[in-house]
């Protein structure tokens, strides 16, 4: 028993990193998106061979696999979760379709709206009321429960989700309905709201709640069918499972929860970038990942990613705590276009896998930003070569043509502009993430990942001021990584709406002390022992008359007057602005438990490069020069710790490549992971990191 | 030099990203849920001259009424602006587009010289005058609706003239308001600062070169669209129904529309005249209406566009002083932005047979209630928009009316409170909220459909005023289908009173002190439908009979569709029976 694996998996391809017994092995395999425990075993496969033993012997040598899924995510993307029921409050049966009342696109009549996870006829009304203070106006009909219940039955229902008006204040008749449903339907699925996420807004709580039961049965035969694969092979380890919130749970509590996995996919990045500079004793990192859609950035502050409550799948309002990612669709196979007034656009069409940039040869003939990145030498025919493929550095330059001749520019000047578009937009992306919480994206390194990423990341930090970036080795599997460094964790919360000045301290403890006991039972479930418990206490605040709350952290025992000026604090930071005269009030009370976990040390089984390694020449874009340059090329892996290379230069990685404008300086740390960074703050920080103290002459 | 188109749409988007970052900090750190919650707000970057350059909008009606008084404040300070100087606006008679929505504007300076403004806008709880909120049908003149604002200095070269603002806070009711306003200065400020940064790395010269380029590139792109309507004079009116005194008076508002090559020409001249009350619509207010039907068109034509000052180079408006539509000097007009509805009704009918393509058919005009109150459980007062009333839109080619969407003016840009949140910020208690069955009008594409809503009152002192149209007793028409679509609905509101009475509200009708107990109901018509509902696929139909929306009476007698007695299939040879003998 001596390897822990994580696997990522994608819709394209399955990431694995291994580590253990003196090893760290990166794999990629085929996604299998029919069944994805089946890639997931076909790349077991292929690394024991790698390593030279049976499937069965391998996988009984696993001690932890931690494993990110977007099973759920794609079954909401495609409408095929759970035939699902809804039993709300009566009269509010369309609260769900509703929404907030807006649409994206307030100018375009032909939106049409999303089609409901739960058709208005399963959506059935129950009579009995609940008051904003939690006191019963009108008892529960139990008759409409059993009413539905049968009609849902008939209607051969597989989940069944429950949100009644006011249940954070007052549960009962959810849970009354909840039991009665279970005891009449025994095989459904059930999700009370009060169960699942216990506060205010109904529709935001009726969205999540529906999809938490639209995506449990799924979730739940996935990993059943998962565990039963690995059992078969003798799996004998532990199983772990990538939550939207960045934590890991046990299979049993992902399938209660189901709705955690929804935003789970990429919820690990950040948990990389921290782990890639925490052995500097750094704790702080924007990460990016661009790949050939999409582009994610998400913000670590404090030695942990920053959580959202406001997130959205599919139109839906998921408001579990996750971390927040935020998502553009600008990546590798985003198209250029001129629009009929003359300015120059990237995306949000993308030419995707098929038919692909232009320069894959597979029959795309539209500009995209990876045909840019090769008509400017930023990329070279051979830099997918381990993905088995050769770029058409002809066919780029065709696809550009009629974009070049339209703006009457060269060809090369076109592509630059359309690097430098997306950049912008791009770096747009990364300063939402930040602005939304009073941060300066300035104070962070960024954290690279993604095949694109780091092509464009040394521009994006140009845009930003942002003075220095990091590409780890595993960058291509960036997520697949972070699985193995993340804790357990649980987010929890509890309604309770009140004046913070006249907040009763015994029930505030006692809401704790209820959030706590569930918690440790939680990860006790799970195996964690006590001692490796933490707790994350916060209050959610606001000024009376405020709309919007802020989620502000507090210490235990609860203290009002040490959590009021915490409020203000936050919020000055926040809004630039505060009124410590003014009212404050709270709304909810939260708990995250964590489950610290063993992780790999960072520092260990790292090998040793051979020295610089120049392996070439070839025409790159100067953006000073504003022409092509011949600039040298370096291979990535046989940079040594220690060693730097002074910008323009070019160094490829077997899944990356790495661009080093004019300006900037690459540098390997102690650990082999690539830095790139410019200017006195740039060097400073570089100074400040192991190995790459001194400067090193090339 | 000669402008760089690519570094024209890098800029673009940056200083969209500004108005963006600004919106951002504008609705997470205002205080009254009009703001917040609902959005009822803008905020926009202009040019040293003016012109929009980029804007970020909840409230597309206000979005496009902060660029007047912008002109009137250049205008009036001349040479007398400087760096540090706050200015804030609302009066209607200086280009103001309601009392009620305020506007924040600061001058942006660069090496001495103003080269920007950043500006917000937003609907604040109060604003003076003899009414809470502001809505009262009972107003004669301006001064009984509002403390108006001509172009004022609050602050002066970075200082608070404290006068000053005291003079303003003094004549509004409640202090969220000056929170509210200073949120806006705040957000500004933002704006003001991150374009300091972009000034800096590209200089003067180079931004509002680039910046040119922008805005006649939007130019282009909007008469490269105008060029594909025909040419021709178009006519269309609606009606608005009830002054607010007269319940039963009605008004015609007339368009007429002059597409010429790349040019379009809407003159309001031939609407009614004015009305002695409250609904007369100040001329940025109308603007900002044919703006709004002016990027439904053009979006159904396939156009993505930033908004900004080239997009709207290419329009001309016409209106006649002293009718409905610019009124004189001092006529009330607070009810103003709500005729956004009459606007986009005559427009869209003028082009019907022109631009069938790009059209709807009739919205159900908006109708709900603003409503104030002292909070029994705070002893504070509480304002709020029953904006969860919503109606729905006309459908057009290719497409259903959006379900409720409600007001013409904020087309699905304004959100709907919460009904939890509803109960615990306000003094009401819902009793239900949701879509009303058989509301949309039918056609092979149907209208969107309205809501059904209720709530009782338990404030203290509570007065609501209504502000909407398309009331049934007032004799308003539904809205109407197009190419053989069926009208939509129309709206109803009554109070049900604690001794038992019931009282019908009318569409611009204050009530006050509405017993604690009293319960409304309301009911807020469908859009209307286009083309022959005969033409539409069963089993659509069936889908909707199914959820309920749809009566298996109404899915016979509109779409020639028989319910099987399952009420879940079509009864396809007695359908083909009903659509051939109907069609025949």
């Amino acid at each position: 028993m001596s390897y822990r694996i994580g696997i990522d998996v994608g819709g394209t391809f399955t990431d694995f990193l291994l580590i253990g017994e003196g090893r760290r092995l990166v794999h990629k395999t085929s996604s299998t998106p029919d069944d994805p425990s089946r890639g997931l075993v076909v790349g077991l496969e292929e690394i024991a061979a790698q390593l030279g033993l049976e499937l069965r012997a391998f996988v009984a040598r696993l001690e932890l696999i931690v494993h990110g899924t977007t099973v759920t995510t794609n079954a909401v993307l495609t409408h095929r979760g759970a035939r699902t029921g809804l039993l709300v409050t009566e009269g509010f049966r369309d609260v769900l379709a509703l929404r907030d009342g807006t649409r994206e696109e307030p100018y375009d009549n032909r939106l049409a709206p999303p089609t409901p996870l739960v058709p208005r006829y399963r959506r059935l009304p129950v009579g009995g009321r609940i008051d904003y203070k939690g006191d019963e106006v009108e008892p529960l009909r139990e008759q409409d429960v059993r009413d539905a219940a049968a009609a849902l039955a008939a209607d051969e229902v597989e989940a069944i989700a429950i949100c009644f008006m006011h249940s954070p204040a007052n549960a009962e008749h959810e849970r009354r309905a909840r039991d009665l449903v279970a005891e009449l339907l025994p095989d459904a699925y059930v999700t009370a709201s009060s169960d699942l996420l216990p506060q205010v807004r109904y529709h935001d709580r009726m969205s999540t709640t529906v999809l938490n039961a639209y995506a449990g049965p799924i979730i739940s035969r996935y990993l059943a069918a998962l565990t039963e694969r690995l059992e078969g092979l003798a799996f004998d380890g532990t199983l772990l499972i990538m939550q939207s919130n960045g934590g890991v749970a046990t299979p049993a509590e992902i399938s209660e929860r189901a709705a955690l996995s929804l935003l789970s996919g990429p919820a690990s990045g950040p948990t990389a970038g921290l782990w890639q500079l925490a052995p500097h004793g750094l704790d702080e990192c924007i990460t990016v990942d661009m790949g050939g859609t999409s582009f994610d950035a998400a913000l670590v502050k404090d030695g942990a990613p920053l959580l959202m409550v406001d997130g959205v799948v599919d139109r839906w309002r998921l408001a579990l705590p996750t971390i927040d990612i935020h998502t553009i669709g600008a990546g590798g196979g985003s198209i250029a276009w001129l629009d009929e007034g003359g300015l120059l656009h990237v995306g949000p069409q993308s030419a995707g896998a098929q038919p692909g940039p232009a320069s894959y040869g597979r029959g795309g003939a539209l500009p995209t930003v990876t045909d840019a990145d090769l008509v400017l030498g930023y990329l070279g025919e051979e830099s997918f070569r381990h993905g088995g493929m050769a770029l058409d550095l002809g066919a780029a330059r065709t696809a550009f043509g009629p974009l070049a001749q339209a703006l009457g520019l060269t060809v090369e000047q076109a592509a630059a502009g359309v690097y430098d578009l997306v950049n912008v937009t791009m770096a747009t992306g990364v300063r939402d993430i930040s602005i939304r919480r009073g941060l300066d994206p300035r104070d962070f390194p960024l954290v690279v990942a993604g095949g694109a990423g780091p092509l464009h990341a040394a521009a994006i930090a140009r845009e930003l001021d942002i003075p220095a970036l990091l590409v780890p080795r595993e960058s291509s599997i960036f997520c697949a990584a972070g699985m193995l460094m993340s804790d357990f964790k649980h987010d929890d919360v509890r309604a309770y709406k009140t004046p913070l000045a006249t907040a009763d301290p015994q029930r505030l403890t006692a809401l704790l002390d209820q959030l706590i006991a569930a918690g440790r039972e939680t990860l006790a479930r799970e195996g964690v022992p006590p001692d490796r418990v933490e707790l994350q206490a916060a209050l959610d605040l606001r000024y009376v008359g405020q709309w919007h709350e802020l989620t502000v952290p507090i210490a235990l025992p609860f203290d009002a007057a040490a959590a009021a000026a915490g409020f203000h604090v936050e919020h000055d930071r926040l809004f630039g602005h505060s009124s410590p005269e003014g009212a404050v009030e709270l709304l909810a009370v939260r708990l995250g438990v964590v489950g610290r976990t063993e992780k790999p040390d960072p520092t260990a089984e790292v090998e040793l490069g051979e020295g610089p390694a120049l392996v070439g020449t070839r025409p790159v874009w100067s953006p000073s020069a504003r022409t092509l340059v011949e600039t040298p090329v370096y291979d990535g892996e046989a940079l040594a710790s220690g060693t730097t290379i002074a910008g323009p230069a070019i160094v490829e990685l077997p899944n990356t490549t790495i661009v080093v404008p004019d300006g900037f300086t690459l540098g390997v740390d102690a650990y082999r992971a690539l830095v790139v960074y410019a200017g006195e703050r740039g060097a400073a920080f570089a100074g400040g990191l192991a190995g790459l103290g001194t400067e090193v002459a090339r | 030099m000669s402008a760089d188109p690519i570094l024209a749409s890098v800029l673009q988007r940056r200083v969209q990203a500004i108005s963006h970052e600004m919106a951002t900090v504008l609705m997470r750190s205002s205080r009254s849920p009009i703001f917040n919650e609902i959005g009822d707000l803008v905020t926009v970057i202009f040019d040293a001259r003016g012109r929009t350059l980029a804007q970020t909008e909840y409230a597309s009606i206000i979005a496009n009424g902060a660029q007047p008084p912008l002109a009137r404040i250049i205008e009036y300070f001349g040479d007398d602006l400087h760096d540090g100087d706050v200015i804030l606006h609302n009066d209607v008679y200086s280009g103001g587009n309601q009392n009620a929505d305020v506007g924040v504007f600061l001058p942006i300076f660069h090496d001495g010289a103003l080269v920007a403004w950043s500006a917000s806008k937003g609907h604040v709880a109060d604003i003076g005058g003899m009414t809470a909120g502001g809505y009262d049908p009972r107003a004669r003149d301006v001064w009984q609706e509002a403390f108006r604002i001509p172009p004022l200095k609050i602050h002066d070269r970075g200082e608070l003239r404290r006068d000053v603002w005291d003079l303003v806070r003094a004549n509004i009711r409640f202090d969220v308001v000056s929170e509210d306003i200073n949120a806006m200065i705040g957000a500004c400020t933002i704006g003001k600062r991150r374009l300091g940064e972009v000034l800096d790395r590209y200089g003067v010269p180079a931004f509002d070169e680039h910046m040119d380029y922008v805005i006649d590139a939007s130019e282009r792109q909007v008469r490269a669209e105008l060029e594909r309507w025909p040419d021709g004079t178009y006519r269309g009116e609606s009606w608005m129904v009830s002054d607010g005194i007269d319940p039963t008076a009605r008004y015609r508002v007339a368009v007429a529309i002059t597409i010429a090559g790349d040019e379009i020409t809407f003159d309001f001249s031939e609407t009614d005249d004015q009305a002695p009350g409250f609904t007369n619509m100040p001329p940025a207010s109308a603007i900002g209406a044919i703006r709004i039907a002016f990027l439904m068109l053009v979006t159904a034509g396939g156009l993505s566009l930033p908004a900004n000052h080239g997009v709207f180079a290419p329009i001309r408006t016409v209106f006649r002083r002293g009718s409905l539509i610019d009124p004189h000097f001092p006529a009330s007009t607070i009810f103003g932005n709500q005729m956004c509805d009459e606007v986009l009704e005559a427009i869209m009918r003028a082009l019907s047979d022109v631009l069938p393509d790009r059209v709807t058919a009739g919205w159900n005009q908006f109708l709900c209630t603003a409503l104030s109150a002292i909070d029994p459980r705070t002893g504070e007062p509480s304002v709020s928009l029953t904006i969860f009333q919503r109606g729905g839109p006309g459908a057009m080619r290719g497409a259903d009316g959006y379900d409720a969407l409600g007001f013409t003016g904020t087309p699905g840009s304004m959100r709907s409170p919460d009904m939890e949140m509803f109960e615990l910020s306000t003094p009401h208690f819902m009793h239900y909220y949701e879509y009303l069955p058989d509301s949309a009008g039918a056609g092979q594409w149907r209208g969107g459909y309205g809501t059904r809503s209720s709530w009782s009152f338990y404030g203290e002192h509570e007065a609501g005023t209504t502000i909407g149209d398309d009331v049934a007793a007032e004799g308003a028409e539904p809205a109407h289908g197009l190419f053989g679509g069926s009208a939509g609905g129309l709206n109803e509101l009554r109070l049900r009173l604690p001794d038992g009475s019931v009282r019908d509200w009318g569409s611009k009708e204050i009530i006050e002190q509405i017993p604690p107990g009293t319960v409304c109901e309301s009911l807020n018509g469908g859009g209307g439908g286009y083309g022959d509902p005969r033409l539409r696929d069963p089993e659509l139909v069936l889908a909707e009979v199914r959820d309920g929306l749809l009566s298996a009476a109404a899915a016979a007698a509109e779409y020639g569709v028989r319910i099987g007695a399952d009420g879940r299939s079509i009864d396809h040879d007695a359908t083909r029976v009903l659509r051939a003998e109907e069609r025949a």
